[in-house]
């Protein structure tokens, strides 16, 4: 007994890297474990019920769990995880969703109807439990047989969604439908290793999602999913200019023709046998309806793709419960969602088809190691009292955007002479000051997006070294040759916003030079509060990090 | 033959073997004549029943109904054979117990004291020559007639006639053929039934029948309930009396998985999980609530604090007792006289849990004989830790410490339900149902059974034995093996088991530290005094955080100290970070310094003091600006100190020299024998005893033998025989309310009589409500027991005097 891992009574598992079988017990793991937390020394693993039936999906059953927890465990488990593991994941499949192959005559279910049935007679009890559970019973037609119930296909999603609750996920065999076809290939490009594995493990299951960090290549496994589907396709993404890079690559990437890309946004309504349409469209609400609903029922999809499904909007969720049979790709950095609705992926998305860890990723060198840098800064006699004496509503305002920082940017951009630099924050009068005293353009919300892609390409193609941006920087642009990122203020340490701009930078660099990301603020305040929560997410991201004093510099 | 007579004639051996058999016997053998006498007492026959099996007990059931008795009609009385070799086994046994003895011929006797301590042996009525008392020489003169017997000679001489007649089946047979319609069946149905109530007035005729021939005898001349007289019971039931199974049910087994992995998982955990719990007790000790015990409230406390439900905490708590290592501490605190009180109350002594002397001797140990003395002291012990923290059949959560708790029996029937499981092979897990039958027939008459059953004592031992690793998924684990053997055997089997202490943790940049290991004490210790722990298990986490450094710098850390230990036992060093947050705390740590006597916050910085002022947080300390470096609070300096740190600053305490105060943790401790539950004896090597006792030479009975005859009797009053004399204590606490008694004491009758005289206000605290109630005016009027207090107002209120805890004149 002297394998790499700690499994604790509270279901976390802890994986000592520098142990000899660590990635070896890694990859036994990482199939029914989210990584919790993954600093220098020690991974954690906590072992949860959706992780357990990601697992089950994947065809994983709980001896093989039992087995590798006891096989790579230093210690002897704790009895009560093997019962937890046993027992949760039996629960997955014990009821199966499908197609109907017949309505037998006088069943008084509607033609078209789906059936939820036990897998054996011995699963009767689950049926029936959850046949009488009042998030269910509304659905059920008719009853088709001793373990069979007829329930309407249009509420396939929203019976996925009240199992999961009751904690008997059924399986999806129901299938989907084709859809109209779209042939496309993707241009002579080759997929890495791990976007052709994510691509096969997607297409062989139908739905799921696939977990790849910013960075990554997440539209190029989109793309190659839609090769291999070669149906139409609807793209959903956070915004326009998300919208707008994926038509680019699409382009790029693909056989496909401008005139077979739609966009479906604020500006434009254009649907095409490929469309891209932004959240933000979808969930507007007119007299309290949603108008674009039709969207989804526009053409025959085939795939409907998710990008950044830790961000989907509720309004989408119930959508997408309608759209069950179409095909669904989600693509994400990350499953944790600020809203804790992991379980609604799992039962409207689907389960996860492929996951990467974000440091073997980077180890195999496609996103640049990144140097997490917190600069304190220490505020002027008149600062200090203006922060004491604000109101605690704008004191966060008053510390964060403190003109000390000022000074203390220049110096940190000094110590990159002409590597392209981003300079992040949340207040636009403290940006726009910045940019006046360093001669940058500046980018915000009310840049229109014209201006902002103009911008942003001069960037790419070094014409401009230094930009800064406001929080528009956070979702989905591609500044591929960032390599300094600097915030001066952020929104109150939401680690979501720090994976995003982390990523703005961790794009693959192509001279493979390090990545830099500072992080200024004052001294002695709640900015530097906020700070401190962020630090603990890089670090638990298990990038390097390192404080200052402004003065060191 | 007398009991010592008896006694002598076992010799040394036997007289030895009676005493290892029997161990509540050492406490009462001073002398070899109050050792016999003593085991007449209705005390020792039950104690001795004890130790019987379901079998044995039918036996001694059968020799006291019927004896003498041979032993081929006890076969018989027990559904056997005439030459079963189980009767003669149990006879034997009941021999060694002192329950029967063998007379010549043959037969089989109950012992001395059996017959009248032994209730009713099968359930039979009590023979008519013992209930003679109950009837007149008229009735059985009458009775006689009827049963046709010659109707001469005195009473004892026709009870013996009838009771002859009433034994032999055919007479009782032809005769009740002679009584009215039922009669038989009457009978028949009062078989299993001792006392039947007859009712008051005239009995039906069937009644009145039985009644007129002495088959049925009432307890009192007039009514109420009768008994239905042994030998006719005899006569109707026929030869075979009880029917018990003369071996124990078997037992199947189960296989389980990885038992001896699961098992010294659990020995591993509940050392520091108990270790957990009791630190917590010793950092805020639980004050006992009225019956002595542990509270709910703090049961719950303790389980939060460390991580774990109520009944664990209940069964660590019971068996941390039972180990020596929680006990009680007693303090009379003086109550604050309030100015001019003249009387007060003997204030109640308060009653604290807390660990002992012996916890940190324990705590000291190595890990696998701490986990030894553990399972050791829950083997012996006579408490029950599963009910401690259980939820009763109300819903409601038992307390812990209960004094209702005390099983002799416990110890007893956790070893055979071991040994059970001992017997099932290595591996093999027991069913509960069976094992609680197979308890019941092994342990068929015990103390226990009185206030629960064999199923739930089996879940609860069971349940125990899980938590301490001593049984894993039902099966008994190779520690559960040592420990049944010996303790120094279970000590070393744990030793081997158990995960070795480790010295190094792992410190990380998102400020945690992990020790991948049971971490020696000094070093968690001084870790958790500068972070505090978020994960328990094998492994443990800690994280730093400003406040945890904070409270660190604030019990006199110094960042030199804080970083020289981490660099000393962080394996892969100390990251930047880290370093950064502790020096920068200590830099901020102390900028602010408040001082108690005044109670002023002062700082080198007037900026920070105006952000101290300004911020909404410090608004209820009323701050004002007695300096640009000075603020004054009203408050105490504690709330100031708190609230100033819950607003986000960091300031320090100082005393009135100006330096930073250090506040540590008090670590309070009850002495090793406060509060402990018996346990088990430990074994007394009985044959010098034995020889010891035999050396007496026998006398008549005389001043000697009386007085040890009080001293047994004196014993049986005290209840509970394996009491610790707690004389010491009482006498101790008797000085200290000496102690605190006014030498000029004057009665609160007195007072309010004199205050009643002068028309003076007085001011009383009586007992209701509560927390007393204040009750202010003048006396009214004023009775042995009451007095009537009038108010200001008119209003008027009588109060007993026995409730006033205080009384004092107002100015």
């Amino acid at each position: 007994m002297n394998g790499p891992l700690i499994v604790q009574s509270d279901r976390t598992l802890l994986l000592e890297v520098d142990h000899a079988d660590a990635e070896r017990c890694r990859s036994a793991i990482a199939a029914f474990a989210e990584l919790e937390t993954a600093p220098e020394h020690v991974h954690t693993y906590r072992v949860t019920p959706l992780a357990l039936w990601n697992a089950s999906a994947a065809g994983i059953d709980a001896e093989t769990v039992v087995d590798a927890l006891s096989r790579w465990s230093r210690f002897p488990v704790p009895p009560s995880v093997f019962v937890d593991v046993a027992d949760t994941m039996a629960r997955y499949g014990r009821l199966v969703l499908e197609q109907a192959e017949a309505t037998p005559e006088g069943s008084g279910a509607p033609a078209g109807s789906l059936v939820l049935r036990a897998v054996a007679l011995e699963d009767l009890p689950v049926l029936e439990e959850v046949a009488r559970a009042k998030a269910v019973a509304p659905f059920i037609t008719a009853r088709l047989g001793p373990i069979a119930l007829a329930v309407p296909a249009a509420e396939r999603g929203r019976i996925k969604q009240a199992l999961i609750k009751l904690g008997w996920p059924c399986d999806d065999q129901a299938g989907h439908r084709e859809g109209a076809a779209c042939p496309l290939q993707l241009q002579a490009t080759d997929l890495r290793p791990y976007q052709e594995g994510a691509v096969t493990s997607f297409v062989a299951s139908g739905s799921g999602v696939v977990v790849l960090p910013c960075g990554a290549g997440k539209t190029i496994v989109g793309a190659a999913a839609m090769a291999k589907i070669g149906a139409q396709t609807l793209i959903l993404v956070t915004n326009t200019l998300a919208a707008r890079q994926w038509r680019r690559e699409l382009l790029d990437r693909t056989t496909l023709g401008p005139e077979e890309i739609g966009e479906y946004s604020g500006e434009r309504k254009d649907i095409r046998p490929v469309t891209i349409a932004t959240y933000q469209v979808l969930i507007t609400r007119r007299k309290g309806e949603y108008p674009h609903l039709a969207l989804f029922s526009a053409l025959d999809w085939g795939l409907v793709i998710y990008d950044e499904v830790h961000l989907l909007p509720a309004p989408v969720f119930r959508m997408t419960a309608e759209i069950q049979s179409r095909r669904r790709l989600g693509l994400t950095a990350t499953l944790v969602r600020e809203d804790g609705r992991e379980s609604d992926v799992f039962s409207l998305i689907g389960p996860k088809r492929f996951d990467a860890p974000w440091r073997d990723i980077e180890a195999q060198g496609w996103i640049a190691p990144a140097q997490c840098v917190e600069v304190r800064v220490t505020l002027t006699a008149d600062e200090r009292m203006a922060y004491a004496l604000a109101e605690p509503d704008v004191a966060y305002r008053v510390g964060s955007t403190a003109a000390s920082k000022m000074g203390v940017v220049e110096r940190v951009l000094a110590r990159h002479p002409g590597e392209p630099t981003l300079v992040i924050g949340q207040y636009i009068d403290q940006l726009e000051r910045l940019a006046s005293r360093l001669g940058a353009p500046l980018i915000t919300g009310k840049t229109p997006n014209r201006e902002r892609e103009i911008l942003f390409a001069r960037f790419r193609q070094g014409e401009v070294g230094l930009l800064v941006v406001s929080k528009v920087a956070n979702f989905s642009i591609d500044l591929p040759e960032a390599t300094v990122g600097v915030q001066v203020s952020g929104t109150f340490g939401s680690r979501q916003e720090e994976a995003q701009r982390l990523g703005r930078i961790l794009r693959p660099k192509r001279d493979g030079r390090q990545a830099w990301f500072y992080a200024v603020v004052s001294r002695d305040t709640n900015d530097q509060t906020f700070a401190a929560n962020r630090q603990r997410f890089l670090a638990e991201q298990g990038y390097a990090y390192e404080i200052v004093d402004a003065v060191d510099l | 033959m007398g009991v010592a007579d008896h006694l002598r004639s076992l010799g040394e051996d036997g007289l030895a073997a009676l005493l290892r058999e029997r161990p509540v016997l050492l406490e009462h053998c001073a002398t070899l004549s109050e050792l016999a006498y003593f085991l007449e007492a209705p005390y020792a026959v039950n104690e001795a029943l004890c130790h019987t099996n379901a079998f044995e007990h039918a036996a001694a059931e059968v020799i006291a109904a019927l004896g003498p008795v041979r032993p081929a009609e006890m076969a018989v009385a027990l559904g056997l054979e005439g030459d079963a070799p189980e009767v003669d086994e149990a006879i034997t046994r009941l021999e060694r117990l002192l329950l029967a003895e063998r007379l010549p011929d043959d037969l089989i006797a109950p012992a001395r004291g059996v017959t009248d301590h032994m209730g009713h042996p099968l359930d039979l009525g009590r023979p008519l020559t013992a209930m003679i008392s109950q009837f007149d020489a008229g009735a059985v003169r009458r009775a006689a007639q009827l049963l046709g017997l010659p109707k001469t000679g005195n009473k004892a001489a026709l009870t013996a006639a009838v009771s002859g007649a009433l034994s032999d089946p055919d007479t009782v047979r032809r005769a009740l053929a002679g009584g009215p319609r039922g009669t038989e069946e009457l009978v028949d149905r009062l078989l299993g039934a001792v006392m039947v109530d007859v009712g008051y007035g005239r009995p039906p005729p069937t009644v009145a029948w039985l009644l007129e021939h002495l088959m049925l005898v009432r307890a009192y001349p007039y009514g109420g309930p009768a008994e239905l007289v042994r030998e006719v019971a005899l006569a109707r039931r026929g030869p075979v009396l009880r029917v018990v199974a003369h071996s124990p049910p078997t037992l199947t087994g189960r296989a389980v998985r990885d038992f001896d992995a699961s098992a010294s998982h659990r020995s591993a955990a509940v050392v520091p999980l108990l270790a957990s719990v009791v630190d917590v007790l010793g950092a805020e000790p639980a004050r006992a609530i009225q019956s002595g015990e542990l509270g709910v409230r703090d049961l719950k406390r303790l389980a939060k604090a460390a991580d774990t439900d109520e009944a664990t905490a209940g069964r660590l708590l019971e068996m941390a007792r039972s180990a020596g290592l929680v006990g009680t501490s007693v303090t009379v605190v003086s109550p604050e006289p309030r100015r001019g009180t003249r009387w007060q109350a003997a204030p109640a002594p308060v009653v604290e849990w807390l660990p002992t002397t012996r916890y940190d001797a324990w705590i000291e140990l190595e890990p696998g004989r701490r986990w030894a003395e553990l399972a050791a002291a829950w083997l012996d012990t006579r408490a029950w830790p599963s009910r401690a923290g259980a939820r009763g059949e109300s819903g409601k959560i038992s307390p812990a410490f209960s004094p209702h708790g005390d099983a002799a029996d416990a110890p007893r029937l956790r070893r055979v339900l071991l040994g059970l499981l001992a017997g099932l092979g290595a591996g093999q897990a027991g069913d509960v149902t069976e094992l609680a039958c197979a308890l019941a027939w092994h342990q068929f008459r015990c103390r226990a059974w009185g206030i629960t059953d064999s199923v739930t004592v089996t879940e609860g031992v069971l349940a125990e034995a899980e938590l301490l690793g001593i049984v894993a998924g039902g099966a008994l684990s190779t520690l559960g093996r040592a420990l049944l053997e010996d303790g120094e055997a279970a000590a070393l089997t744990a030793g081997r088991m158990l995960p070795a202490p480790v010295r190094e943790i792992l410190v990380q940049a998102d400020l945690t530290a992990i020790a991948t290991g049971p971490l020696e004490r000094d070093v968690a210790e001084e870790l958790s005094s500068m972070a505090e722990v978020e994960s328990r298990g094998v492994a443990t986490i800690w994280r730093f955080s400003e406040s945890s450094i904070r409270r660190a710098l604030d019990h006199g850390a110094t960042p030199d100290r804080m970083l020289g230990f981490l660099d000393e036992h962080a394996s892969k060093g100390i990251p930047q970070p880290l370093r950064y947050v502790i020096n920068d705390a200590a830099r901020r740590h102390g900028r602010l310094r408040v001082a108690a006597a005044a109670c002023v916050v002062t700082s080198d910085d007037p900026a920070l003091l105006a952000e101290v002022r300004a911020a909404r947080k410090t608004a209820k300390l009323k701050l004002r600006e007695l300096a640009p470096t000075v603020l004054a609070s009203p408050l105490p300096s504690d709330s100031v100190l708190l609230t100033l740190r819950t607003a986000g600053f960091l300031p320090a305490e100082e005393r009135a020299d100006g330096h930073i105060s250090l506040v540590r943790p008090e670590r309070r401790r009850a002495s090793a024998q406060g509060g402990q539950v018996p346990r088990a004896r430990p074994a007394v090597d009985v044959v010098p005893l034995a020889r010891r006792l035999l050396k007496e030479r026998p006398v008549k009975a005389g001043p000697a033998d009386g007085r040890a005859a009080f001293a047994a009797f004196a014993d049986l009053l005290g209840g509970d025989p394996y009491d610790e004399d707690d004389s010491d204590e009482a006498a101790w606490w008797i000085t200290e309310a000496d102690d605190i008694t006014q030498p000029a004491y004057r009665s609160p009758h007195e007072l309010l009589a004199k205050a009643a005289g002068t028309g003076a206000e007085v001011a009383l605290i009586s007992s209701e409500g509560r927390n007393g109630t204040e009750v202010v005016g003048t006396v009214a009027m004023l009775t042995e027991a009451t007095v009537v207090i009038r108010n200001t107002n008119g209003r008027q209120k009588a109060i007993a005097l026995n409730s006033i805890l205080s009384i004092w004149e107002e100015p």
